[in-house]
């Protein structure tokens, strides 16, 4: 049985390992464009957000959670908090190149967990950090910039309604985190998703599906 | 997961319970009030402060009390979930694409410790219950705060503030800490009228 669990694990491992995406580059005045609405997905300047989550644990139970974020395209800074649908607040932090926890309550203040957590917030609400590698557009036609850091590689592929999809892959091209963004809005000239689902795959992949309840500017 | 689910099960159960009270000066006054209540139900407001936001998040819903312990405890904005206590057994529904699933994540077991916190309450037995130290102030204000230190870190204070109309409650304030709370207000609740048992079985 334990030769057989790591043959299905070994499987799914070399499974895991696909090729990234072609990308084709765009016509000599394409580029800049694509760069450019790469970078305008994103709301720019203060916001505070409220959404309903519903997060799908590992296994495949399901919570209802709210959540608020207070973030800050300047500087790439963000609050949250995310609380029970009654308001009681499970975890709340702050990054601003700099973790900090304000209140986790079991079993939130697990090790880890507000730092993938921060890490799931700043993929949904900033543009992708690291070197651009390449901007383009896909098989299908869609738009796409590529990022690259020392840990991933990450594509942000927006198609022509303004819905967007970010994927994030690791070492081996291993695709581990997916978000796919629609019914996209514009507030105060900022694109706001009203729909997003973020997939963290993985044997103990999880699923946050956030419906923006309300965007509002903040004026410092 | 215990201890969110307990915590919130208490935050909501508080909430109804507390709109049973009427505007008393004493514990005594407040038991012999409750006693006289046997169902409660109205719509509330639930407003979230914290020192991170520009503005409080708000949700509405409506809520349905029946002695001896059974509640009904239904969000309508932003989202739709419903918490249903009948004959000792709890279960949260929430609506998602249109159909209501229940949320697993709610722990039986803690909310059947709720239940029978429940019982107490709304026999005006607050002091009864070992979790809080209890005061009435003047002005139409009882204070709750836990007697146990690791409480402490869910639940700061509550304060429950009651209406002139003797047997209803205008707000109850939960502070989570000194920077953030959250405040149920009650609208036009209706005492003593009838409620469909099903309220309390049924989703819808």
């Amino acid at each position: 049985m334990k030769h057989l669990f790591l043959f299905i694990t070994l499987v799914v491992s070399l499974a895991a390992c696909a090729q990234l995406p072609q990308i084709y580059p765009d016509s000599a005045s394409r580029p800049s464009e694509t760069a450019l609405d790469c970078g305008q997905v994103f709301p720019q300047g203060r916001w505070q957000l409220y959404h309903i989550i519903e997060a799908t644990a590992p296994g495949g139970q399901k919570s209802a959670l709210t959540g608020v974020s207070i973030l800050s395209s300047r500087d790439r800074s963000i609050q949250w908090a995310l609380m029970t649908v009654e308001g009681f607040v499970l975890v709340s932090g702050r990054f601003d190149g700099k973790l900090t926890i304000d209140r986790a309550i079991s079993p939130f203040d697990r090790p880890g967990f507000a730092q993938g957590l921060m890490e799931d917030l700043m993929m949904l609400f900033f543009e992708p950090q690291g070197r651009r590698l390449m901007t383009g557009h896909l098989e299908t036609g869609d738009r796409v910039c590529r990022y690259g850091s020392p840990e991933d590689i990450t594509d942000l592929i927006i198609r022509n309604d303004g819905t967007w999809t970010i994927n994030r892959y690791a070492s081996r091209r291993r695709l581990i985190r997916t978000i796919v963004a629609d019914g996209i809005t514009i507030i105060g000239n900022n694109p706001f998703a009203k729909h997003l689902i973020l997939k963290n795959h993985g044997i103990i992949g999880y699923q946050l599906e956030l419906r923006l309840v309300e965007a509002t500017p903040l004026t410092n | 997961m215990v201890s969110k689910t307990k915590v919130s099960a208490l935050i909501l159960i508080l909430s109804v319970t507390w709109t049973s009270m009427c505007a008393a000066s004493s514990l005594s006054e407040i038991r012999s009030a409750a006693e006289q209540i046997s169902s409660i139900k109205g719509d509330f407001i639930q407003e979230k402060q914290m020192a991170i936001l520009a503005h409080p998040i708000v949700a509405r819903g409506y809520f349905a009390y029946q002695r001896p312990a059974s509640l009904r405890w239904e969000y309508r904005q932003p989202l739709q979930s419903v918490l249903l206590l009948h004959n000792g057994k709890s279960h949260r529904f929430v609506q998602s694409d249109g159909e209501w699933t229940e949320d697993k994540a709610v722990n039986t077991q803690s909310m059947d410790f709720m239940l029978q916190e429940i019982a107490k309450w709304l026999n005006g037995r607050f002091d009864d219950n070992p979790m809080f130290r209890v005061s009435v102030e003047a002005d139409n204000k009882i204070i709750m705060t836990p007697k146990d230190k690791s409480m402490d870190q869910f639940i700061q204070r509550i304060e429950l503030i009651m209406a002139d109309q003797p047997g209803v409650m205008k707000e109850v304030v939960i502070h989570e800490n000194a920077d953030s709370f959250t405040r149920f207000i009650f609208i036009d609740p209706k005492i003593n009228e009838p409620i469909a048992p099903a309220e309390f079985q049924k989703v819808q």
